[in-house]
């Protein structure tokens, strides 16, 4: 079997767990990790994120999804070798100036975010933590890629609990932040996710920011609307007492909120940030939306 | 005639038609045909055979030779039990004059199939799409030169239902099938949506991450020492309070790496110990840690021997963790059985049976699935032991898998004189129904052959 140096070689760092190297003529990015804890121990072996990733990494296939090509282990230390993206592939997409030159460009990139996550929840697979961070884009060629899956897991239907410290706060949906249903969520969970990216492509800055799950909640109810029975099926007779809620609130004119999106943009949005998750649109569905015409 | 493609069945090991990696990402760069989950990139486009109507005369020999064909292609059917269905998704039902309560599935990509012709024949293009079963017309019939004749009952024709009749081809009114999700499309936990998707894509790969017959090249391990190390980590099982998941993964790993890797006996119980902790760490929310295992093992090994055979393991199998084990198939096929606790239970209870003994392995994990259903109902006496719901959603006839079935109530029948007890012990529990001390279906059992099963 051949070692490292002996499988890869021309190694150029990138960031300081992070190198471009070669195998015969095509470039690869490495990223190491190390399976140590903070007191230089391997406690418990390779952490349940590192499997988990690799896992369901090695079984994708899919043009919007940075690629894992191999995984080799040294000492302590694991060797992740991705596909290459050079440098026109931008980390934090919202975070690119040019990412705003046309409007076009947000329904394509949002198309592709939608068909991905899509393509993962046929698979069985919950992101969980979708996030602008984890989404590189190439403006030139418009073509954007999903990686890190260190949060991501795979689900049986219907889903048991999973735990629910899960995911860049602003991204969290409600049922999260609610620990609705005893900590069980699915689906829909990445959809509000999408959503909120969604928001923030138009908005140019976050949609939700709010430090903490109640001042969050707080921010998503006075856009929104405070949940009621008939919006939110249940929500009274688990949260009716609860703090998070807050005083009512009646939901914002999403026109008025987002005047750049045509009625079918404002369609979308309002159905992926739909408060209750049975009644949020999948993203399957959202692939096929009016939206998309033309796309 | 509405075309339709006959999903052939296929043993395990045998090359998937139409499974293999795409050509072609789907994506962007691909123009986004956006029809349903056509550009996810999840179905695959299964060439088989199509039934089309011939365009020739119906001659009394050609008659005769389509009755033969007729004939022996049910006669085939029939007899033939192949061990797995590597199929892109439950085979399609002829519902003609059945309204079947059914969520109207995503529509798939469309792939022409062609019907390569008889000499004699024209070529027939037909849209193989579920969706828009299409009738084949003709402009020229050359058969129907009289169109108003009235039909006549002769004796070649009284034979010929006779003979279609004995061989199972006329067309009987099917049974309602019904619709097993209509009740969770509230319920975003059941990914109701996605449900068809999963379960056709866990189909179509379920052989690429199956163990194949390994025991033959282990010099110092047998069925017996597998069936003990199965048996001692379901206690550990029950007592750690792991997921179904957890435990059937373990099993699927440590197959998977005997069938790659020669094990001495002293190390059978390590790799146990280690496929548990990766399963663990694949599947709960809070795992057992390592010096757990450490203390269950009686300190035979240690902290770094864990470790070791861990990594020995990721990079054996490739870091290959996402599979579809019998469980995810058992999950959904007991909910196709409209089923009560106590069925519940019971096909619970042989499908760990089954992953105890090393024959089982010879199947794939959706039919050892749903032979367990099929051995629970005939354990209980649900009448009819199989239907059509069943059939659509587990993708077999109750013939292909009697012998799987009866596999299982032979190691039910001999559990209770049997020396490795655990899941005899789970399944006596009230809490279980105690369904492991309820008589098996020994009708299944040909005479004498429970005694086979030791």
């Amino acid at each position: 079997m051949l070692t490292l140096r002996e499988k890869y070689y021309d190694f150029d760092q990138i960031s300081s767990k992070v190198f471009k190297c070669r195998r015969d003529d095509q470039f690869f990015t490495m990223k190491i990790v190390s399976i140590l804890n903070e007191e230089n121990q391997a406690n418990n072996g390779v952490p349940y994120w590192i499997i988990r990733e690799i896992s369901i990494l090695k079984e994708l296939d899919h043009i919007n999804i940075v690629r894992l090509i191999d995984v080799m282990t040294d000492g302590p230390d694991l060797f992740l070798v991705f596909e290459y993206l050079d440098n026109e592939f931008q980390a934090d997409f919202l975070k690119n100036p040019k990412m705003f030159m046309y409007p076009q460009m947000k329904k394509e990139f949002l198309y592709q975010i939608l068909n991905t996550v899509a393509y993962l929840h046929a698979r069985k697979i919950l992101l969980r933590d979708l996030r602008p961070e984890n989404i590189l884009v190439n403006v030139r060629t418009q073509v954007l890629k999903i990686a890190l899956f260190g949060a991501a897991r795979t689900f049986e239907a219907p889903l048991e609990a999973y735990s629910s410290s899960v995911g860049c706060l602003s991204y969290r949906s409600p049922e999260v932040l609610f620990q609705f249903g005893c900590e069980k969520y699915s689906t829909p969970n990445d959809v509000w996710a999408v959503g909120c990216i969604f928001g923030e492509m138009l908005l140019h800055r976050p949609l939700f920011s709010g430090p903490s799950d109640v001042e969050l909640l707080d921010e998503i109810f006075t856009l929104l609307g405070t949940p009621t029975e008939e919006t939110w099926p249940g929500v009274t007779s688990i949260c009716g007492t609860c703090a998070l809620m807050g005083p009512p609130q009646q939901p914002k004119d999403l026109a008025k909120e987002f005047p750049m999106l045509n009625p079918d943009g404002l369609d979308l949005l309002s159905k992926m940030l739909c408060l209750c998750p049975n009644y949020r649109i999948s993203a399957e569905d959202a692939v096929k939306h009016p939206y998309f015409k033309g796309v | 005639m509405a075309s339709r493609i006959v999903q052939q069945q296929q043993a395990r090991g045998e090359a998937v038609v139409g499974g293999g990696k795409q050509q072609k990402k789907n994506g962007v760069a691909d123009g986004r045909n956006r029809k349903a989950l056509g550009d996810i990139g999840n179905l695959a486009n299964v060439r088989g055979v199509v039934d089309a109507k011939p365009n020739r005369p119906i001659t009394r020999s050609f008659g005769a030779q389509l009755l033969a064909n007729a004939q022996a292609a049910a006669a085939a059917d029939n007899s033939k039990r192949q061990a797995c269905a590597n199929v892109a998704g439950p085979p399609a039902v002829a519902n003609e004059g059945v309204a079947v309560a059914k969520r109207a599935a995503p529509k798939p990509v469309s792939k022409k199939v062609i019907v390569k012709p008889k000499p004699s024949e024209k070529v027939t293009d037909i849209d193989a799409s579920p969706d828009k079963k299409e009738v084949l017309k003709d402009k020229k019939k050359e058969g129907d030169a009289n169109p108003k004749k009235k039909s006549q009952h002769t004796l070649t024709s009284v034979l010929t239902a006779r003979s279609k009749a004995a061989c199972g081809i006329t067309n009987k009114p099917k049974e309602q099938i019904i619709d097993i999700d209509a009740s969770d499309v509230d319920n975003e936990l059941a990914a109701v949506e996605y449900i068809d998707d999963i379960y056709k894509f866990y189909k179509l790969v379920e052989n690429e991450s199956g163990p194949h017959d390994y025991i033959g090249s282990q010099p110092e391990i047998n069925e017996r020492m597998r069936a003990i190390l199965v048996d001692w980590l379901i206690d550990v099982h029950t007592k750690f309070e792991l997921s179904l998941e957890t435990l059937y993964l373990t099993i699927n790993i440590i197959d998977r790496f005997l069938a790659v890797k020669t094990v001495p006996r002293r190390e059978l119980q390590l790799v146990g110990i280690s496929a548990m902790l990766m399963a663990s760490k694949y599947e709960e929310i809070w795992p057992p840690e390592v010096n757990d295992f450490v203390c269950l093992s009686d300190r035979a090994y240690t902290h770094e021997h864990i470790l070791t055979m861990e990594k020995t393991i990721l990079n054996k199998l490739e870091w290959t963790l996402t599979v579809p084990t019998p469980l995810v198939f058992l999950v959904r096929f007991i909910k196709a059985s409209v089923p009560d606790q106590e069925l519940d239970n019971m096909a619970h209870f042989l499908s760990e049976l089954g992953m105890m003994n090393y024959a089982t392995l010879m199947y794939c994990p959706s039919m050892v699935a749903a032979s367990a259903v099929l051995a629970a109902r005939c354990t209980l006496n649900k009448a009819p032991f199989w239907n059509e719901t069943l059939k659509l959603h587990t993708g077999y006839s109750q013939e292909q898998l009697m012998d799987c079935a009866r596999l299982l109530v032979g190691f039910h029948s001999t559990l209770e004189n049997g020396k490795l007890r655990v899941v005899y012990r789970k399944y006596s529990d009230p809490q279980k129904g105690a369904v492991a001390v309820l008589p098996p279906a020994k009708f299944l059992l040909p005479e004498g052959s429970a005694s086979q099963h030791s």
